[in-house]
């Protein structure tokens, strides 16, 4: 509980250096959370050089609204939001843009895998995450990869926790079948 | 397999189940093979999804960092620019007053001095 508190503590006191002016501290937060926000962008959008995209919006935006945390959720909360929302935008953005066939969308959505190393469960949990729609990618995401609980999860996307549930049962549904497939 | 049994199996993943539930799950996984290939499957879905580990690319934060001073020097000519604006947007204002009220934009106008006769103010000093 104390570790947990240290935690906070010390993230607070970056956050207000780096608010601060003090860009040392601001890359100390990026270094300390940047795989978690990985896990969000990659999870949501598959392709690294989107998710990348995604990550870099998402500290830029914490950065210009440094003054704006006031430490009343954990940071990591906090940028799981930020992350999110990014990243739904994104997905948002693809939607509406018609003229991208499927095949090449999905080309895209694996473009640069070789030049960087991910490990065979990356890869499998990836590819099975990009055949769930959205709402349901979601809720894994956050939930079960992320590890947030389902109630922070169903405030995190403001919706009723049962609503939550019944997305993670279907989700989860559709996955078992998938990852099999994927795993032959 | 019962379908109540396969929720409530699914619910225990993400939601706490009452005693009466838990007890049955338990009752239902000791007697259904299939319920328990179900589970082993679900343990088996919730493990690659929970070690699902990823980073970005070598070289982000140094990105990162270029942008936010690129973003800085962005910022520092907003503000710049906001009260150059400020300022031009006030002159104007200032001008236009002073042509309304003395119709005129000479420099006697400009200082305020235009009502006076250049021997006045000697008359008043003396």
């Amino acid at each position: 509980m104390e570790k947990v508190s240290d935690k906070y503590t010390e993230d607070r006191m970056l956050v207000k250096a780096a608010a601060a002016g003090d860009q040392k501290a601001f890359e100390q937060i990026v270094l300390k959370y940047r795989s978690m926000v990985a896990k969000v962008t990659m999870g949501m959008l598959g392709n690294y050089a989107d998710a990348e995209d995604a990550g870099q919006e998402t500290f830029l935006r914490f950065y210009r609204s440094l003054h704006q945390y006031k430490g009343d959720a954990a940071l990591g909360t906090y940028l799981t939001r930020i992350a999110l929302n990014v990243s739904l935008n994104e997905i948002k953005r693809r939607a509406s843009r018609k003229w991208l066939s499927l095949e090449e969308r999905h080309a895209g959505y694996h473009a640069d895998r070789h030049s960087f190393h991910q490990s065979d469960n990356a890869e499998v949990v990836e590819k099975a995450l990009s055949q769930l729609d959205t709402k349901y990618r979601t809720v894994v995401v956050l939930r079960i990869i992320q590890g947030f609980s389902t109630k922070e999860t169903a405030e995190l996307l403001g919706l009723p926790i049962g609503t939550v549930l019944s997305r993670l049962a279907r989700a989860q549904e559709k996955l078992k079948p998938i990852l099999q497939k994927l795993e032959e | 397999m019962n379908e109540i049994e396969k929720v409530l199996l699914l619910r225990s993943y993400d939601a706490p189940l009452n005693k009466e539930e838990s007890t049955r799950l338990q009752s239902a996984l000791e007697k259904s093979e299939e319920l328990r290939q179900e589970k082993a499957a679900m343990d088996n879905l919730r493990t690659r999804l929970s070690n699902f580990e990823t980073d970005f690319q070598p070289g982000f934060t140094e990105r990162l960092m270029q942008r936010i001073a690129n973003d800085s020097g962005f910022m520092f000519q907003s503000v710049f620019r906001t009260i150059a604006l400020s300022g031009v947007a006030a002159i104007i204002l200032v001008l236009l007053s002073v042509y309304f009220v003395d119709g005129s934009l000479n420099l006697d106008s400009l200082l305020g001095i235009n009502h006076y006769a250049p021997d006045l103010g000697l008359l008043s000093f003396f």
